[in-house]
């Protein structure tokens, strides 16, 4: 399977996600798009799920002052000022998902983490119909705590049902197993299958 | 031991007090000068002609009018639709005598940004360490005329002679980048500070900035194939050249004579002209120590974007630059007074200086007061005292692997751990 260009490289590397630098400004992969990084150990992808999406400074740490004024706003602005392209820069994280072991998907944690200043690509239609053909992944997305986990797991089954036009009992499958694991939630239940809906 | 903070406050307390209570007599100063500036205003040759004839003529760092009143002010031509900026800065990490191994490092950085049309930028960082003898060493340059028995004079490089080092690779990359700017584009070439080498080593030490001076100069020249003007921008300057051209060429710094200093208390420490001490800037700046300072019958000060008049900077240290022998002029960059370096063959072009005008004005705009390309390659240059030491620590690595015992002295030790 040929391996879509990469969106960027590794700059955080730990067990539970990864943050990548992308080489594009604001060109970052949209909330709950399934992206992967190599494995540094056989050759495999570790698999994450965009959850935070942030412009700023490069390197981190400068002021955003205000640079329009009347007559210059948006795009106007980045004409004028042709540096800011250059001193700033997007970062995705990711929350990691699974992993393939010898072509086998596995929803579960990796062994270890991606390398950093590896590259991250976003996941083809195939790759995402292939990930998402169990749904493991979303224990690990409603279990967390510190993502905005409800929105995430909506985003990535919208992600998943998109690549399976030809499967309508996607979006029923779904539904009983976030039913399962959210037997005790309802309200979480009913919200995150009201954001289920493309 | 710390500083002892309650010990320095009350000192704070009264060097405020004595700030306040020279306020006034500072003041009353600041507008004589304007009044001595806008009164000989046109006498400008005559005023050019006292000082070279004076006996401070060779040892007085006087501003020279060239041709424009004293009091001249112009408003910043418009600037040209597209237009490219250039800049290099650099910074260094100094030779550690206490520490494992003896290196250096210069950073320089360079940005270039090109506005308008096809808008455009690239920065560009390149650091160079420096640990061979040679490197570690200035040599001196031999001369044609040696005798066949002299062996060149050797000194260390230390914090004074890697400063000029490092401004002689700005003015090089400056000079490397100015080849990359399209001809037809209206261009300015931009650094930190003055135009001209700072070079302290004088008498017997004379010949190590002889070495970087030549180096110098030949990047000068490279720039000035390319018809590209150089700028040195320095940002509230605190140089006294036009104070020292009214002491010299106007008053010449007799105060029997001077009206001003005449009838000012003869206390101690007021004894001597009254312009002595005073800044360029205070003589532009509209704003003076927060208060706006508002003076009848005294020129204005220079309004945002507005430049004074065109001024030699007459030194001895300059005599050998030639074409690319400095003036300046100052300039009110919309937050504070600047002093405008440029070479001798871009002042004596009008349009070349009217477009060095207008650009520098429009950076100092896009920057909120500085130029912001200089702003961009200075981030590019700096090295921070983290860096420094990451970078320490990355070469006694390489070197502890290498089965090398590299022990630092014992005053850095000292320094490491504390004993008590």
């Amino acid at each position: 399977m040929q391996t879509a260009e990469a969106v960027g490289e590794v700059v955080e590397s730990g067990t539970l996600q990864f943050t990548v630098a992308c080489y594009e400004l604001y060109a970052a992969p949209a909330f709950g798009s399934l992206v992967k990084a190599a494995r540094p150990d056989n050759g495999g992808w570790v698999y994450g799920l965009v959850f935070d999406v942030t412009t700023g400074s490069e390197p981190p740490g400068a002021n955003v002052s205000v640079r329009g004024s009347s007559g210059l706003r948006d795009e106007a602005i980045y004409r004028a000022y042709p540096d800011l392209p250059e001193v700033m820069r997007t970062r995705f994280a990711a929350l990691t998902v699974g992993f393939t072991d010898h072509g086998a998907v596995r929803q579960y944690l990796p062994p270890q983490p991606p390398r950093l200043h590896f590259s991250a690509h976003v996941c083809d239609t195939a790759e995402v119909c292939a990930f998402t053909d169990q749904l493991g992944y979303l224990r690990t997305i409603l279990t967390n705590q510190g993502i905005p986990a409800d929105e995430l797991a909506a985003a990535a089954l919208r992600q998943a049902r998109a690549c399976r036009s030809s499967d309508p009992t996607f979006a029923l499958r779904a539904g009983r197993q976030l039913a399962q694991m959210l037997k005790e939630e309802y309200d979480r239940l009913r919200a995150i299958l009201a954001h289920m809906e493309a | 031991m710390s500083l002892d903070i309650v010990a320095v406050a009350g000192q704070v307390r009264q060097m405020g007090q004595d700030i306040a209570a020279a306020q006034s007599d500072f003041l009353e100063r600041v507008r004589w000068a304007r009044l001595l500036l806008q009164e000989n205003s046109l006498r400008y040759a005559e005023v050019a002609g006292v000082i070279r004839d004076s006996r401070e003529a060779r040892t007085a760092r006087a501003a020279l009018p060239v041709n424009e009143p004293l009091a001249y002010r112009q408003v910043a031509p418009p600037c040209p639709l597209s237009y490219v900026a250039a800049a290099a800065d650099g910074s260094q990490a100094e030779p550690d005598r206490h520490g494992h191994v003896a290196y250096f490092l210069i950073n320089t950085g360079s940005a270039l940004i090109r506005y308008g049309e096809q808008p455009a930028a690239s920065f560009r960082s390149i650091p160079r360490l420096y640990y061979k003898h040679e490197d570690l060493h200035v040599v001196e340059q031999k001369a044609e005329d040696w005798p066949a028995n002299k062996r060149p004079r050797e000194t260390q490089v230390d914090g004074e002679i890697l400063a000029m080092k490092r401004s002689v690779m700005e003015i090089q990359d400056l000079a490397r980048l100015a080849e990359n700017i399209p001809p037809e584009l209206p261009a300015i070439l931009i650094v930190d500070g003055t135009l001209t080498l700072f070079a302290k080593s004088t008498g017997e030490d004379a010949w190590v900035s002889e070495v970087f001076i030549q180096q110098y100069q030949a990047a000068l020249n490279a720039i000035k194939e390319t018809r590209i003007p150089v700028v040195g921008f320095i940002s509230r300057s605190n140089a006294t050249w036009v104070m020292d051209m009214l002491q010299v060429g106007v008053c010449g710094r007799d105060t029997r004579r001077c009206a001003f200093c005449r009838q000012r208390p003869a206390e101690e420490e007021r004894d001597g002209c009254a312009l002595a001490g005073l800044r360029d800037r205070f003589l532009y700046d509209g704003t003076l120590n927060g208060a706006r300072l508002s003076l009848e019958n005294v020129p204005p000060a220079l309004l945002p974007g507005e430049r004074s008049a065109l001024f030699q900077l007459s030194s001895s240290l300059y005599q050998d630059y030639g074409d690319n022998e400095p003036r300046m002029f100052y300039m009110n960059s919309g937050r504070e007074i600047a002093q405008v370096q440029v070479p001798r063959w871009v002042a004596s072009d009008k349009a070349l200086l009217d477009q060095v005008h207008a650009l520098v004005y429009a950076q100092c705009l896009n920057g909120a007061g500085y130029p912001t390309v200089l702003t961009r390659s200075h981030e590019q240059a700096v090295v921070t005292a983290a860096d420094r030491e990451m970078l320490d620590e990355m070469v006694l690595s390489r070197l502890v692997k290498l089965g090398m015992r590299v022990p630092v002295s014992e005053k850095a030790r000292s320094k490491l751990v504390r004993d008590i």
